[in-house]
């Protein structure tokens, strides 16, 4: 499985290969050989791409990496193939808030029709003498509440449905 | 160490002889492989992409380390058997890199009879699970199997060997520390089920990944109940209710990538001491092997030849080259390891047996790997040779063989028989690899001297009855057990059966011994320990 490096909303597909004269670099149906990065310090260095080396400096946040090179500033993005390939319907699925345990709703935070991020706190239930806050599994807008404050619901009972922004 | 000076005449109208017959062997093996791994009727493509599934070679390629070298195994596995209608078995077996790893991958090929499992199946997966024991390798099941040919349960089910010792040697690699990772990219039933339920860790395919002890049909027979094969075992039920499976994933991509990502996790194995310098290729170059290589399996050629083309710069330190000369032994470097090679240039006779056992205690004192080039006809028979302790020396030999800790790799380069095949350290004797030449033969004997023996023996029964037999009669009598026998010992039949890990193209001999090497060094090597040596 290759790797996938997204640059200007184009996917790079790449790998790096080891041989005797160092690594080579596969892309696409080419291969760049030598290829070498000798590190200046935290965020910058020497990048070789087939006997040209160049000074670059870099900053890498998470899956995003900013990269300054011959002059210009560029924003490579990797694309893990653990979240590139989880398709749609697994988010279908997430359009529903379920309780993780059998209990009591104690306070409601949203209300249908109001427009929520993933992560954000829908409602607080009680259950075995714990508090748990019930968050939004995606972004979404609120489209319906089970449970009234005050009552009780069972373990995997929906609590919240959330609809699909813009559909 | 001395480089060994070739003598062979590449102009000579021999050796251009042999290189074009041995050029259209390797040309014939490539075009079989070919076709078992790639050749199928349009329709089982068809099915596949109907039911949304890669073919095999495809989930293959995503899981392995892009341009990493992947050593496939008995790849003509069940060419002679079954009517040559499954191909390599319908199983993917060799060992790859994934993740930086070295580890066996075994994948059920659903586009051959839906992956069921035939007695070579099983045969060839228990195998996979014995190279993933002997060499401590992590696993990566692809599972997409219908279960077993019900037609010929009797030869893969209650048996040592059978079945059930897939799931044996699951559960020992998992005592023994060994991860296996399983795929679930189709139903796995009865026994199957267990394959990823043994695995350590196991990722199941929603939507076409099912995993039950019985499927739908089978549940509706035995207790009436109506049910879908995904709320049977689905993944969605395995992962979030029974608790059988550990990730679910949303495509076959997905699961790989999960699949990839468990096994980067795994430790990285220390492997096993033994000595190595810088690698250097062999001063000759490979191809002259096939001008070497007889084309008439009968004819005598010197094994330095074959050494000189298979290990670094061609140099090799013989061990007492004046004594015994039916073996070749010798230290040599493959890729910088140093191996202990026995070669056969010739019967094996007293001398030579002594010969052998003692460099093969020599090479398992110092840590050295054994390889051993067979081209065996047996051991010398004989009046004068019995007095002199033929078969007590012989028994020497096996005995060092089969005792040695150090890992051992066996080529057939070309003949292999009678107790010559054994004490060459042949399958029985737990080499850790098995390869064969396409040109090599195996058998008890020899097929004119089975053909001679079986017709003297008839040509006896007959005259003590008083008859005698005609030359017409005596060929008719010959020419079957001559035909049935070269069928049989010829390398396409020991493969199809399993009795090797495959077959070579002799000039990739040295990359995949290399490939083995460093597979085998994942375990370590016990102290050496022999049993009691007829002196």
């Amino acid at each position: 499985m290759y790797h996938s490096f997204e640059v200007d909303r184009v996917d790079h597909r790449l790998w790096l290969s080891t041989s005797q004269q160092g690594y080579r670099l596969h892309l696409r149906d080419q291969v760049i050989a030598p290829v070498a990065f000798t590190h200046h310090g935290e965020s910058s260095g020497i990048l070789t791409i087939a006997g040209e080396s160049e000074p670059v400096r870099f900053a890498i946040d998470g899956d995003l990496i900013h990269l300054h090179i011959r002059g210009r500033s560029r924003i490579v993005r990797y694309n893990d193939p653990l979240r590139a390939l989880t398709s749609a319907n697994d988010e279908t699925r997430l359009l529903i808030a379920r309780a993780p345990m059998p209990g009591v709703v104690v306070a409601t935070t949203v209300s249908p029709g109001q427009s929520v991020s993933a992560g954000m706190a829908l409602m607080m239930i009680e259950s075995m003498k714990l508090q748990t806050i019930i968050r939004s599994p995606q972004d979404g807008i609120v489209d319906r509440i089970h449970v009234k404050e005050g009552e009780s619901f069972e373990h995997d009972a929906e609590l919240v449905t959330l609809s699909e922004e813009g559909r | 160490m001395q480089r060994i000076g070739s003598v062979a005449d590449v102009n000579s109208q021999a050796f251009r002889r042999n290189d074009c017959h041995n050029r259209q062997l390797a040309a014939e093996l490539k075009e079989r492989q070919r076709a078992a791994r790639f050749h199928r009727p349009e329709r089982d493509f068809e099915r596949l992409r109907r039911q949304n599934k890669l073919f095999v070679r495809e989930r293959l390629a995503a899981l392995l380390d892009p341009e990493t070298p992947f050593l496939e195994l008995s790849t003509l596995a069940a060419n002679k058997a079954y009517d040559g209608e499954v191909p390599s078995a319908a199983q993917v077996v060799g060992i790859g890199i994934v993740a930086g790893r070295e580890v066996i991958v075994h994948a059920d090929d659903a586009s051959v009879k839906s992956g069921a499992w035939y007695p070579l199946s099983v045969k060839k997966i228990v195998r996979a699970l014995d190279i993933a024991i002997e060499n401590r390798l992590p696993v990566v099941h692809l599972c997409d199997c219908a279960g077993g040919f019900l037609p010929l349960q009797a030869e893969f089910f209650a048996d040592r060997y059978h079945a059930g010792r897939i799931l044996r040697n699951q559960s020992i690699l998992s005592k023994m520390g060994v991860p296996q990772v399983a795929i679930v990219m189709g139903h796995c039933t009865a026994a199957g089920a267990y394959v990823p339920a043994l695995s350590e860790y196991n990722i199941m395919v929603e939507g076409t990944g099912a995993i039950f002890l019985g499927g739908p049909p089978v549940v509706k027979a035995a207790t009436g109940e109506h049910v879908s094969a995904e709320d049977l075992g689905g993944a969605l039920m395995h992962t979030n209710v029974s608790g059988t499976s550990d990730y679910v994933a949303s495509s076959e991509m997905h699961a790989i990538a999960i699949a990839r990502d468990v096994v980067a996790r795994f430790r990285q194995p220390a492997k096993t001491w033994i000595d190595r310098v810088a690698p250097e290729p062999p001063a000759y170059s490979a191809c002259e092997l096939y001008g070497i290589i007889p084309k008439d399996a009968r004819a005598q050629f010197d094994m330095r030849e074959i050494i000189a083309r298979l290990v670094d710069g061609s140099r090799f330190h013989e061990y007492q080259p004046r004594y015994g000369t039916s073996l070749v032994c010798g230290f040599a470097r493959l890729h910088g390891y140093q191996v202990g090679i026995l070669a056969n240039n010739g019967v094996l006779f007293s001398d030579s047996s002594l010969k052998g056992a003692h460099f093969i205690q020599l090479c398992d004192k110092n840590r050295t790997p054994l390889l051993f080039l067979q081209n065996v006809t047996g051991f010398m028979v004989g009046r004068e040779y019995e007095r002199r302790g033929i078969t007590k020396d012989g028994a020497k030999l096996i005995m060092a063989v089969s005792g040695a800790s150090v890992p051992k790799f066996t080529i057939v380069c070309n003949s292999s028989h009678g107790a010559g095949t054994y004490a060459m350290s042949g399958r029985a004797f737990d080499p850790r690899f098995v390869f064969s030449w396409p040109n090599s033969q195996i058998s008890a004997m020899g097929a004119e001297q089975a053909a001679g023996v079986l017709t003297h023996v008839k040509a006896r029964q007959l005259a003590r009855a008083g008859g005698r037999l005609s030359e017409q009669e005596l060929a008719a009598i010959r020419e079957p057990i001559l035909e049935e026998y070269h069928e049989r010992s010829s390398a396409y039949y020991a493969t199809s059966e399993i009795w090797d890990d495959g077959i070579l193209d002799p000039v990739d001999t040295r990359t995949a011994l290399a490939i083995a090497l460093s597979a085998s060094l994942n375990a370590p090597i016990d102290a050496p320990q022999y049993g009691v040596f007829r002196l």
